[in-house]
């Protein structure tokens, strides 16, 4: 799932506009709901904690919230159109797909992010997440006991550890595990030790973000 | 389907407590994949040989033993050890029976110690006896135990006078002051106890609030002996806590006469409902989550979450964490607060602590009262301060005192991360204030609030 | 010598117990700081390795600073990590080290960016300490570049080595790494500083199990200090050092904390000397490099040999 992070409140504040007169706050009820960033109880609270803020400096704002369910995909967005053409600027509590895609659907709208779309992860614990894959775009976890490198490694190793890990804890910082740590355990446990005894040559990055930016097709809707 | 699954009054997990009155099955921890439903319909999944099955139960009981951990692999344990072996002692020997050597042991095992020494000195009066303890804990007979070991000359030595080690080889060391020693013979030693071994999975699979040192029961003065924090979930012995070896005669009273009153009906907490909107659930699992009661569930057929009535206790804390407003109650109405003294009351603490007060302490103050405190959300926070200029005061449970277990902490969340929020606007995060009261407090209560309203009023 | 590389390879073929040590490039780009660090250890070592931003700090550049020691009259080791140049910028380097005469590289991964004063830089690791070490062999014995292109001049002559900790956990992955350095071309290699004599011990004999001293010479890390201060800094803040408790209590112990820092420095080394496998030792006094000839007159590797 896509992590993501509330802004800062000051950060939200300092981007709007001085002469703001309307906000929209746009929640998205998938990825971001989840990872209670940007849902509708974030959105609500932040509307008023904004409104609160605007009363204390004797500015007259109008502050409106809704929250849709993915504001990745035109059809869910539609359902706002009129609100947003209402409002002088938007504020999408959405990852940074849904932000862009309110720009591309309003091309004169002023859309301003309020969550840092941190990384795709999963729920630890409540209120918790742990970063699990890059989306380099070319899965190599067969190779590795399924435990992402890539990902999990703070230097993205893929021949094995650094001399910094110790105690199953990254050079990095004591609070992260190890990835290889966890990579030679799960080796270990199912018997694919000797799998991690073979050169990995340079990793292809060209599936990744360093290929140009990336798009595909799904080839059963589109004729050659 | 549901028909042909065979229903019981009661289902243990671990060991059956003795009862010929209930109807009842025993199931091995391990065995257990899945629980869902509530007090009165609970559907236990669990694997039979090769295929999964289920039974139904109105109460579950959780009855394992404790781990135990020895000092050294020579010795013998004081929880699990009979007399028979002193029978076959070679008599030369001495016995060496450690009453407390991590920590202190309960009660349970001063009986067991002293039983032990005697038993010792019946079979041999002139067998050298040593009897190592920190503090002697009392419960029955202990204290005529205690006298006639002195009398039969079993040499008792309080070590937390002194130094006491236990060498691999089952050596014992004792220094103090004036004595030195150094013994070996038959050693008896209380384990050091751990929570029975399938703890962490059987947490996972009844969805219950954890307490200290990893046991299934929180520390609350508001449980008694062997309550979980999910209704109709009994845990026993090693499931709930260290003391459970002193009582499990009360452990299996209360069990018994508790699953009894469930049988002869159960009624939902309160009359208002709670429910949850399909259509706006994404099935996050936050409220599950958060839940401190095991009271919420995933309807499989709506693929949405779902609040059991009779497991309901009420507290609302997933109506207040719920990302997508998707839960909601009867009842719920959202005054506009109008003066400028507000203050939000746990029902279960300070609105008791009111009432033993001898005059109102909270007179001149506009108070809304909650079921737990943790149904405040940043949200309410900030419409009561835009509503008024002044402050907001919200009481809520020490952590003994707290009935729904987690949810003073997850109100202590809320508040500390909307204060930081109000700073980092530079508006003022002192008008917020948190205290943390129990419902025998009301003197406390009422010095507080004294303070408070003087400074609120300046 | 035609036949080698290197100076440091053909010592450590001959089977002389060699002697390396270590220098930091300045932050800045005065030359003369090299020159006047040169002629501190000259006659002392047989190498000196020049780091790459080590700690992750930005200095002069490592080839740079080597060419400059090079013409002082020192043999050089050139640093290349992987955490700031991708495979393009690697491999150009070292067909330009090669080109200057500096044809002793030890390939590292690198520390990671956080422990210098540029957190918020963007880190590369697109090639690891394995594939470093790769590239070397395959451009210096198949004249090829990793991507399989051929070179179209004269192939580069490196003679490439890498690190090791013995220290680092899991030991047995770490093993299973040093193997894959190995079997990727690796010709020595210069371990972490050594504290604890009992877990380098081990580590040699599991070394000398499976063969690995005699596929590539080892040479034991030596880190000289003089205060109790840097010891326990290192224990605590230094990844994958094990400092055991009885140094720091030696050290405490000592009235002068400086003979003391030579004397366990001395100490060290003798004892790494007479373990079956150990090639040489690597000096690296941290901030404290005029020491290094005082640590090799004492422990008898003075004078060196010439060649």
């Amino acid at each position: 799932m896509i992590v993501g992070k509330l802004k800062d409140v000051d950060e939200i504040k300092d981007m709007l506009p001085e002469d703001l007169e309307s906000l929209f706050i746009i929640g998205c009820g998938t990825c971001v709901s989840v990872s209670l960033a940007g849902g509708e109880r974030e959105a609500k609270s932040l509307r008023d904690l904004l409104e609160l803020y605007f009363r204390s400096q004797g500015r007259d704002v109008k502050v409106n919230t809704a929250t849709i369910k993915r504001q990745c995909d035109d059809e869910f967005i539609d359902s706002e159109e009129l609100a947003i053409s209402e409002h002088d600027v938007v504020l999408s509590l959405a990852c940074g797909v849904g932000v862009q895609h309110l720009g591309i659907k309003h091309p004169g709208k002023m859309i301003l992010p309020g969550v840092n779309t941190t990384f795709y992860g999963r729920n630890s614990d409540v209120g918790e997440w742990e970063e699990m894959c890059l989306g380099c775009g070319d899965c190599i976890l067969d190779d590795f006991a399924g435990v992402c490198p890539v990902a999990r490694c703070s230097k993205s190793l893929i021949n094995g550890p650094c001399g910094g890990s110790q105690d199953g804890k990254c050079e990095v910082d004591d609070e992260i595990d190890c990835g290889w740590d966890l990579i030679y355990n799960r080796a270990k446990e199912i018997g694919q030790l000797d799998r991690l005894l073979s050169y990995e040559g340079p990793k292809d990055w060209s599936t990744a973000r360093d290929g140009g930016v990336r798009s595909h097709k799904n080839p059963e809707f589109f004729s050659e | 389907m549901s028909g042909s699954i065979e229903h019981y009054d009661v289902a243990y997990i671990g060991q059956a407590l003795k009862n010929n009155e209930l109807s009842q099955v025993t199931l091995p921890a391990s065995s257990l994949t899945e629980c869902r439903g509530e007090i009165g319909n609970f559907t236990l999944s669990y694997q039979a040989e090769e295929e999964l099955e289920q039974i139904q139960s109105s109460n579950i009981v959780i009855n394992l033993p404790h781990q135990e951990e020895l000092p050294v692999d020579c010795c013998l344990s004081l929880t699990g050890v009979g007399n028979e072996f002193l029978a076959e002692a070679e008599g030369e020997e001495p016995l060496i029976i450690i009453q407390d050597y991590q920590d202190l042991s309960a009660a349970a095992l001063s009986q067991r110690g002293l039983k032990l020494a005697l038993q010792a000195k019946s079979e041999d009066p002139a067998r050298e006896v040593y009897y190592f303890y920190q503090a002697m804990r009392f419960m029955d007979n202990n204290d005529e135990l205690y006298e006639e070991a002195r009398r039969q000359e079993v040499i008792f030595l309080k070590h937390d006078l002194g130094e006491l080690k236990i060498s691999q080889e089952g050596e014992v060391f004792y220094s103090r002051e004036d004595i030195e020693l150094s013994l070996s013979g038959e050693l008896v030693v209380a384990p050091e106890l751990k929570p029975a071994a399938e703890v962490d999975r059987l947490a996972q699979i009844f969805n219950v609030t954890r307490g200290p040192q990893g046991y299934l029961q929180v520390d609350n003065i508001y449980l008694q002996p062997t309550l979980s924090g999910k209704r109709g979930l009994y845990v026993l012995g090693g499931a709930r806590g260290p003391n459970a070896l002193t009582y499990h005669q009360e452990e299996r009273e209360f069990t018994l006469q508790e699953i009894k009153r469930n049988l002869a009906g159960v009624e939902e907490l309160d009359e208002e409902e709670r429910s949850v909107d399909d259509q706006k659930c994404v099935v996050c699992y936050t409220c599950y989550r958060v839940c401190p009661h095991g009271a919420i569930q995933r309807d499989e057929e709506l693929n949405s979450m779902q609040i059991m009535p009779l497991a309901c206790q009420s507290c609302n804390l997933c109506i207040s964490r719920c990302p997508m407003g998707a839960i909601s109650r009867s009842g719920e109405a959202e005054k506009q607060p109008q003066s400028d003294r507000q203050i939000i009351i746990c029902e279960n603490s300070a609105a008791l602590a009111r009432e033993k007060a001898d005059s109102d302490p909270m007179a001149g103050l506009e108070v809304t009262e909650v079921p737990c405190v943790s149904t405040v959300k940043k949200e309410h926070i900030y419409q009561r301060l835009a509503g008024s200029e002044g402050d907001l005061l919200i009481l809520g449970c020490i952590s003994e005192a707290c009935k729904h277990l987690t949810g003073h902490d997850r109100c202590e969340q809320v508040i500390s991360s909307a204060k930081s929020d109000l700073e980092k606007l530079d508006l003022d995060p002192e008008r917020v204030n948190y205290q943390r009261l129990s419902p025998r407090m009301a003197a406390d209560l009422s010095a507080y609030l004294a303070d408070w309203k003087g400074e609120v009023l300046q | 010598m035609a036949e080698y590389i290197s100076k440091l390879e053909q010592l450590l073929e001959e089977g002389e117990f060699v002697v390396c040590s270590e220098m930091g490039p300045p932050i800045g780009a005065d030359p003369e700081f090299i020159r006047k660090k040169c002629d501190d250890v000259k006659g002392y070592v047989d190498a000196v390795n020049i780091t790459d931003n080590q700690t992750a700090i930005i200095r002069m550049s490592s080839i740079a600073a080597a060419k400059i020691a090079m013409e002082e009259g020192l043999e050089m080791i050139i640093q290349i990590t992987g955490r700031d140049r991708n495979r393009i910028g690697i491999q150009s380097d070292l067909l330009g080290a090669s080109a200057l005469g500096l044809s002793n590289v030890l390939c590292l991964t690198g520390d990671h960016q956080c422990f210098g004063n540029d957190e918020d830089a963007k880190n590369v690791f697109d090639l690891d300490s394995v594939s470093i070490i790769k590239a070397c062999q395959q451009m210096t014995e198949e004249g090829r570049l990793i991507n399989g292109n051929e070179l179209k001049t004269e192939p580069p002559r490196l003679y490439y080595g890498g690190a090791h900790n013995p220290f680092a956990d899991p030991f047995e992955m770490h093993m299973m790494k040093l193997e894959k350095k190995i079997e990727a071309g690796m010709k020595f290699i210069q371990t972490q500083c050594i504290y604890n004599l009992e877990k380098f011990d081990y580590w040699m004999e599991e070394v000398r199990k499976r063969g690995l001293h005699e596929k590539c010479h080892i040479m034991a890390g030596i880190l000289p200090t003089r205060s109790v201060k840097a010891l326990r800094m290192m224990k605590k803040f230094v990844a994958g050092m094990d400092v055991p408790d009885y140094t720091i209590e030696r050290m405490e112990a000592a009235e002068d904390k400086k003979a003391e820092g030579v004397k366990m420095a001395v100490d060290i080394i003798n004892h790494v000397k007479e373990i079956e496998g150990v090639r040489g030792v690597h000096l690296m006094p941290v901030a404290w490099e005029e020491i290094t000839p005082v640590v090799v007159e004492k422990a008898n590797l003075y004078p060196r040999p010439e060649v």
